[in-house]
């Protein structure tokens, strides 16, 4: 029996999938490796939802065979893997996070755990997330099933959410990647707080059937990896049309970021601000140097500003009228009282009340981004900025408790990004860049939609500089 | 005036503090959802004076 050390846990893909190749383990030790570890670990960090060691095992001796005959599949083979608990997994529990549904048992695979399979990527568990991906709102950290999403950097600090289990489970090795989701901020955020390489792909991309649906115009499925090359390795394997998701844009990714442009040639868009007085005081250092890094690859920096929008009002607007019309079920029986978070629960009711005219002039309005996003990236090929001006809180910590390092409210410079992105379909790139009061902070590059391989460059050539995505913390 | 007995008197205090217990566990959540539908009335009058074109019509479609 090979020992697996920290190295091994720690591994990129890439990596992963050499010594597999050279036979230094087999795959079936590798999974049953990983397999303890997550059973081990998971609960420290509130991150699993549910072990699926059995089917892993038998997956991973199927690859095995492979191997033995050199049957190579591509760089997914054999890589074990987690995904957020709000997938469909034949079979298997599927809570979405939330009491009320604790007991879901789908007969059917979501098709991105399908594509997993196809690429003979080694599913090891669900991991746990905020309860419904936190569609009505939420107050406390602890508004999930599995409890609050530790963070492996400070286990009284919060992993971020809605994608929580992801965040800490990658952050502290207990699975090479994961899959997560994003409506609004649910990859960015347990990325940026536990120091996670972490992709939101354009809307569509990546099928979202089998997937829960909180708002079926902003849903996204993407990749929280080790580095930026891990992400696009994923997002090819999982992405692809899918008849069965009716946002589905039909089309495959293929990861090549060498082919996009010279670094020379690309145009990055920032605002001095987001990295200065915007950000927390203690995360300044790290941003400014995240920026000189960015500088010293030879892209071209230019300032440049969204236009002034009401992204959030138009956001929430959208995500909570979507995301009560999905729940109407569930809140008319009352069995949404059943949720663990106050705050979510009357935010699933009152989504309810909106008037459609209200959630037709968000839609409206939201046109009106979209087309300033295809203007902003007329001008430039990405945007750069903070992914979060902030670190992780403390998970007794109220989410809006007015305490919380905030932005002040001029200037505005980009802290719209995510919002903007996520209303327009964009990417988004998450690059862990440093430590703040020895937590992590992370900086996002995002582009017009189906130009992952561009942000993907940009990472790839940021790590090789940088060692900020190779740090552990003390597990 | 009807005498309680002990009997009845233990059980009515009880239901007085059952129905008391009931009233706050249920205010707390009846002062969010007062506060979420305020939020949503005011999202509703701010996105109605935001000046937008007859023109545009809602996205519906996330394509390059």
């Amino acid at each position: 029996m090979p020992e697996f050390t920290e190295d091994i846990f720690f591994a990129t893909i890439g990596e992963l999938s050499a010594k597999l190749r050279a036979r230094e383990f087999s795959c079936v030790e590798l999974t049953r490796a990983f397999c303890d570890r997550l059973e081990k670990l998971g609960p420290r960090y509130n991150a699993l939802a549910l072990s699926l060691r059995e089917d892993a095992m038998r997956q991973a001796r199927k690859v095995d065979d492979d191997l033995r005959r050199k049957r190579f599949r591509g760089p997914l083979q054999g890589i074990p893997c987690g995904a957020k608990d709000l997938l469909a997994v034949a079979g298997s529990v599927t809570t979405w996070g939330a009491r009320p549904f604790a007991a879901q048992v789908f007969d059917y695979n979501a098709t991105v755990v399908n594509r997993l399979q196809r690429a003979r990527a080694i599913l090891i568990g669900k991991l746990s997330m905020v309860e419904l991906a936190g569609g009505g709102g939420y107050r406390y950290a602890s508004a999930s099933l599995q409890g609050p999403g530790l963070n492996p950097w400070d286990r009284t600090r919060w992993s971020g959410g809605s994608s929580s289990g992801s965040g800490s489970a990658v952050a502290a090795a207990l699975v090479p990647f994961a899959i997560g989701s994003e409506t609004w901020g649910s990859i960015v955020t347990p990325c940026a707080y536990c120091g996670v390489t972490g992709l939101r792909p354009t809307y569509g991309y990546v099928s979202r059937y089998g997937a829960m649906a909180l708002s079926w115009t902003m849903d996204k499925l993407g990749p929280m990896c080790r580095s930026a090359e891990d992400c696009g390795l994923v997002l090819q394997a999982i992405a692809g049309g899918d008849s069965n998701d009716p946002g589905s844009a039909g089309r495959g990714f293929y990861y090549a970021p060498q082919y996009v442009k010279k670094l020379s040639d690309i145009r990055v868009g920032y605002a001095p601000e987001d990295f200065e007085e915007l950000a927390y005081p203690a995360a300044r250092p790290a941003f400014a140097k995240a920026l000189e890094v960015v500088r010293g690859l030879g892209v071209q920096l230019k300032e440049i500003r969204l236009p002034e929008l009401p992204y959030s009002m138009v956001a929430g607007t959208v995500v909570g009228t979507e995301g009560s019309a999905i729940f109407e079920p569930l809140i008319r029986d009352g069995r949404v009282d059943q949720l663990e978070d106050r705050k979510q629960i009357a935010g699933l009711k009152a989504g309810l009340e909106v008037k459609a005219s209200s959630y037709l002039k968000a839609m409206r309005v939201r046109r009106r981004m979209q087309d300033e996003a295809r203007r902003l990236f007329g001008e430039v090929d990405a945007m750069l900025a903070p992914s979060l001006f902030g670190i992780a809180s403390k998970i007794t910590q109220a989410l809006d408790d007015p305490s919380q390092p905030r932005p002040k409210p001029k200037p505005r410079g980009n802290r719209d990004l995510n919002t903007m992105g996520n209303l327009a379909g964009l990417p988004e790139l998450i690059l862990p860049c440093g430590f703040a009061e020895g937590m992590p902070v992370a900086v996002s590059l995002v582009t017009r939609p189906f130009n992952e391989n561009l942000i993907l460059q940009i990472g790839n050539q940021f790590q090789n500089v940088t060692e900020f995505h190779r740090q552990r913390p003390k597990v | 005036m009807k005498k309680l007995t002990r009997r009845e008197l233990a059980a009515g205090l009880a239901a007085v503090s059952v129905a008391q217990a009931q009233r706050k566990t249920n205010a707390e959540p009846l002062d969010d959802l007062e506060r979420a539908l305020k939020g949503v009335r005011d999202t509703g009058e701010r996105l109605s004076d935001f000046d937008i074109p007859l023109s545009t019509e809602p996205a519906f479609q996330f394509r390059a």
